[in-house]
């Protein structure tokens, strides 16, 4: 037990360094905080033959949020960065949030905005609020790069579109409209150390109080983040805060998931907790619009 | 087994030669290569926090770091917070004794370094900021209460040095 198979140790110190190695070396995994990757080290679940630490890259730590440009992160800002930082939490509540329910406070140190995509978990905190930003992902691999939407990345549980050799290199969140509110909210077993029984992220575009578009992604109830189509159907049009409309949206949310039971939850309790979460966050997003 | 390479690790601000293959965990290293058995191993999951350690000033788990990836960065232990010439205890620790807030004394290193951190970054944290603080850390002897004023009385008699 907490033995790991063993593996070779490469440390790259800048980027295209480490696109080399993971371009040549055979069975190669990235480790960044190793919040997730070293449990499934211990657990056996993976047996990579060679192990990229990406940490010492100065150019992955980088972290631009200027006036009117969103944000870039690095693939190695931290969950407890995105907690504390001052600009992120004006700019996109909703993500610092988020980032700051991630495990403990040690884990939030070391773990990873890039790394908690890239697990591509299904109880995963930050997907969803990402996709109601419309974050991207730069994905780099030796010589090439790509930019793809947050909302593609991830395919199923513990799987994403990253190819052989390909690694998320930055995360780009565009500047939000100033009537754009995106709130995230969660219900877990506990208030610390938990994994969610459901997460959920409303994203609502309004018109003074008119909702003129919206969003909802929700979290731990597929294999991967579920985008509703019908909630944003039942708020089209609608005044932000009516209630016989919350109502309406929160059964939507329901008919459209259909979770498993698991250790955390059965899945009837889960549906139970996707209506609160809609109501829940439409009623805080009305009174926070007053 | 995978060799081991001597890797120098600067650890309560002293450099050490140590053996470390490259599949080895930090809290392994530091216990038995480095002698230094005052970080517990609990869990191994990241889930107890008895391991945590300070690098580069960030209170993390060393059940969760590979020793290799620890090389070249400052890492502090339990061990390294008392003074280094007279062997007199942090202030923390002091007050932790003074208020009876260890039982089993298990989590306490974890305890003490997350704490120890949190009044190095934040001298006058409010009593739920420590409790966020501390919420990586499982007390299983249920004293959380003592912990929360060792570390509140702590920051009011003048924090950590």
């Amino acid at each position: 037990m907490n033995i790991l198979t063993p593996f070779e140790y490469f440390r790259p110190t800048t980027v295209d360094e480490a696109l080399e190695l993971l371009a040549t070396k055979e069975n190669a995994k990235i480790i960044a905080g190793g919040s997730d990757l070293m449990i499934q080290l211990k657990e056996k679940m993976i047996h990579p033959s060679n192990v990229i630490d990406i940490t010492h890259i100065p150019e992955l730590q980088e972290f631009k949020c200027e006036e009117g440009k969103g944000a870039v992160l690095g693939a190695c800002v931290t969950d407890a960065f995105c907690e504390f930082s001052e600009e992120l939490k004006a700019k996109f509540p909703a993500f610092s949030y988020a980032a700051g329910e991630i495990g403990g406070p040690q884990v939030r140190e070391m773990g990873t905005i890039a790394g908690n995509l890239a697990n591509s978990g299904p109880s995963a905190e930050t997907p969803s609020s990402l996709i109601c930003y419309d974050a991207q992902l730069v994905l780099a691999k030796k010589g090439s790069e790509r930019t793809v939407d947050v909302k593609d990345f991830i395919t199923g549980n513990r799987r994403n579109i990253l190819e052989e050799g390909e690694m998320i290199k930055q995360i780009i969140i565009p500047e939000p409209d100033p009537n754009t509110k995106v709130k995230y909210s969660y219900v877990a077993m506990r208030r610390m150390m938990e994994i969610d029984i459901a997460n959920m992220c409303i994203r609502v575009d309004l018109d003074g109080d008119t909702i003129k578009d919206a969003r909802c992604v929700m979290g731990s109830v597929a294999i991967k983040p579920l985008i509703s189509e019908k909630v944003p159907e039942v708020l089209r049009g609608t005044k932000l805060g009516d209630e016989e409309v919350i109502l309406k949206a929160a059964e939507a949310a329901q008919s459209e998931v259909h979770p498993i039971t698991d250790v955390r939850a059965t899945a009837q309790y889960r549906v139970d907790v996707i209506g609160a979460l809609v109501r829940r966050i439409l009623r805080e997003l009305a009174a926070e619009n007053k | 087994m995978m060799k081991k390479q001597l890797v120098t690790m600067n650890i309560n601000g002293e450099n050490m030669d140590l053996r470390v293959a490259p599949n080895d965990v930090l809290v392994e290293v530091l216990r038995k290569e480095a002698n230094l058995t005052g970080t517990k191993k609990g869990c191994g999951q990241g889930d107890c926090g008895a391991c945590t350690v300070i690098i580069d000033n960030k209170a993390v788990l060393s059940c969760l770091t590979l020793a290799m990836s620890a090389a070249g960065r400052e890492i502090t232990t339990i061990e390294g917070i008392a003074d280094h010439k007279t062997g007199e205890m942090n202030a923390i620790q002091k007050s932790f004794l003074n208020h009876g807030a260890v039982q089993c004394g298990y989590c306490t290193p974890g305890m003490i370094m997350s704490s120890y951190n949190l009044l190095k970054n934040k001298p006058n944290p409010t009593r739920q900021e420590i409790r966020r603080a501390l919420s990586g850390n499982l007390c299983r002897c249920t004293g959380y209460i003592l912990i929360l004023e060792a570390v509140q009385a702590c920051a009011a008699e003048g924090g950590v040095n």
